[in-house]
């Protein structure tokens, strides 16, 4: 496992450190990458001896009241040193393979770094590959430097995460792409530094001290000096130009003033380099904590962190790891489980709810049984109207039509009436045979009957003679 | 990891056996819904019932009146008295003691005679039929020993269908 933790899990947060001759000072963003904390803690000026951290103890105990100060939430630390602490170096290798190129540069360490190379710490980064030939940045510190600094910061409770020279932080922030040149010009209290950087590679350093016979103005007059003989050393060589050069000021006291004192003395454009923080001192610090983490292995990114603490790095992330892993499945385990729990509670409770909801409906229903009672005898009453109301009529009209289709010659005595056949049988006298068929007729013409039976021996006599006849009603419904 | 395995077991089992208890529990959920959907539309039908019963209520009420109770036929003989003494001359009429039952239906069995003008008689058939019951003339027989134009003595039966049931006080 070669890797760290926040390069796995890519929530863990970090803030950004920055170790100056007399100030550390440290900034934190939020996960938006706006400024949440900063602080700065003054140390001693002789806290450091020739590249060596010498007073571990003090160093401990202000990088506690740095972090007690800011209230940092989390212990996570990104850490930039002076570039003065720092080998630059450019190298050629064939493209290859990152494996591969890991294994040129280690056998050409020694020739890069005038140091034995056991006694350093290195990391190189791609910067860009032309005619089959990768270009590298390989940066170097001792490890009598880098490992004082680490002891002392882990001693302090923190848990660095990346080391880096300053100056590559910085021109990080800044942004310059290759064949880009900045002038950065850090200017502090006691001390200032002059780096020349390409893209995101520091190409040279010099640092001017603020001696104590100096005045500011001799001072400000030695960084200028400076500024002037890089700049004109590397635009002889061909190197900067106006349209690829930019003089960047930060630091302490790099303020607007410095720039204009040096703009006359500078034929490069200067910039004043701010960041969110609002105070160009912490702009290394801001740097260091803006930047994305990755891990030494990475080939686009400088990383020197010792590979002992990288790998207790790595146990840790593979335990806790594991543990996280196996909460998430407990705890994914747990919702499987549950969710036949939760669905039988909601099918339980939807058909209690329906089941009260008929309950409900049915006593509505019940007690409105009396209208259900209306209603079906209501039903019936109808069915029962509709089959008897053809009864309803009476033989009126038919009476009324027989007595009027009756001649004089014909007397009636006697009528009777069966409905159920709507037969109707008369008898009487009649004053002759012909009135008697007249008579017939007519109620037979009269379409208001029918089925007229006039038996024969009603016509035996001429006149006079007693009939009896009986016919149907033709019903008019 | 062996707990994550137990965990795994604890889950398996227990969808196995809680699955076939919520696919029957949504069955039951979806018999009540039909139930519900059948109940609802019982509840319209009463709707729709009340509503008609508040609006049609004057054409109920008479078809309620159509068959007289034990207390409306009282009503009903005040009314036939009263046709008979304006159609006839003299009347007398029968009627059986309790209804009789007939396909399910009831009706008293009345018989009715008198003497009446021939014309005033068919007007006594035609205000019976106007009547707001069910009756059923069954029979008629007519003595007319002056011919249709003077008095006749008549004689006829007729159903009053009445309310079913039909108590006798």
């Amino acid at each position: 496992m070669n890797l760290l933790p926040g390069f796995i899990v890519p929530n863990i947060h970090f803030f950004g450190l920055s170790i100056d001759r007399m100030t550390i000072r440290a900034v934190e963003l939020s996960p938006q990458g706006a400024v949440r904390t900063y602080a700065e803690v003054a140390i001693d000026e002789n806290t450091f001896a020739d590249a060596t951290l010498v007073k571990k103890e003090s160093f401990i105990q202000a990088l506690k009241a740095l972090v007690s100060q800011g209230r940092f939430s989390t212990t996570y630390v990104s850490v930039c040193f002076p570039e003065a602490y720092a080998y630059t170096r450019e190298h050629s290798v064939p493209d290859m393979e990152k494996e591969d190129i890991d294994e040129a540069v280690a056998w050409k360490v020694k020739d890069l770094f005038p140091l034995p190379e056991d006694d350093i710490y290195y990391d190189w980064k791609r910067l860009d590959a032309k005619d089959g030939q990768v270009h590298i940045g390989v940066v170097g510190i001792q490890k009598k430097t880098l490992d004082s600094l680490v002891d002392a910061i882990i001693a302090s409770g923190l848990k660095p995460l990346r080391f880096e020279p300053d100056a590559s932080a910085v021109a990080r922030l800044i942004g310059l792409k290759p064949q880009q040149y900045g002038l950065v010009t850090e200017v502090n209290k006691r001390s200032a530094s002059v780096t020349l950087v390409e893209g995101e590679k520091s190409l040279f350093t010099t640092v001017v001290t603020y001696g104590k016979t100096d005045t500011p103005v001799a001072f400000l007059e030695n960084i200028t000096a400076s500024l002037e003989d890089i700049a004109k050393y590397y635009t002889n060589k061909g190197m900067l130009r106006k349209d690829n050069t930019k003089v960047i000021v930060t630091g302490e006291i790099g303020s607007r003033e410095w720039a204009d004192y040096m703009a006359k003395r500078v034929a490069y454009p200067i910039q004043i380099l701010s960041t969110p923080v609002g105070n160009s001192a912490y702009n290394k610090a801001y740097a260091s904590a803006a930047e994305t983490m990755s891990p030494p292995q990475d080939d686009s990114s400088i990383n020197l962190m010792p590979r002992d603490v990288q790998e207790i790095y790595d146990e840790s992330w593979r335990i806790s790891y594991v543990q996280s892993l196996a909460l998430r499945s407990l705890i994914g385990l747990l919702i499987i489980c549950a969710i036949p729990f939760v669905v039988l509670v909601s099918v339980l409770m939807q058909k209690e709810k329906l089941a009260k909801e008929s309950a409900v409906l049915q006593s509505v229903i019940k007690s409105q049984d009396a209208s259900i009672g209306q209603v079906t005898i209501l039903n019936g009453k109808l069915e029962s109207l509709l089959a008897l109301a053809p009864l309803k009529k009476t033989p009126a009209s038919h009476l009324a039509q027989l007595a009027a289709l009756t001649p004089t010659g014909i007397h009636i005595s006697q009528l009777e009436y069966d409905d159920s056949k709507q037969l109707y049988t008369i008898s009487g006298t009649s004053s002759d045979r012909t009135t008697l068929l007249a008579f017939r007729n007519a109620l037979e013409s009269s379409k208001k009957f029918t089925k007229i039976v006039l038996p024969l021996s009603s016509l035996e006599s001429e006149a006079n003679s007693d009939f009896s006849m009986s016919f149907v009603g033709v019903s008019s419904l | 990891m062996t707990i994550l395995w137990i965990f795994s077991g604890v889950a398996l089992i227990t969808a196995v056996i809680l699955l076939p208890v919520v696919s029957s529990q949504r069955k039951s959920i979806e018999l009540l819904r039909n139930e519900i959907k059948a109940l609802q539309s019982d509840t319209e039908l009463i709707g729709i019932s009340k509503e008609i019963f508040g609006s049609q209520q004057p054409k109920i009420d008479a078809i309620s009146r159509a068959f007289p109770d034990e207390e409306t036929i009282i009503r009903f003989i005040g009314e036939l008295e009263t046709i008979l003494k304006a159609d006839t001359i003299e009347n007398t009429f029968q009627v059986t003691d309790a209804p009789i039952s007939e396909s399910g239906k009831l009706y008293l069995l009345y018989t009715i005679s008198g003497k009446a003008e021939f014309g005033k008689f068919t007007k006594l058939l035609s205000d019976i039929e106007k009547m707001p019951y069910l009756t059923h003339i069954l029979s008629i027989s007519l003595r007319t020993p002056d011919g249709f134009t003077k008095t006749v003595e008549y004689s006829f039966q007729m159903k009053v269908y009445v309310k079913n049931p039909f108590s006798i006080r």
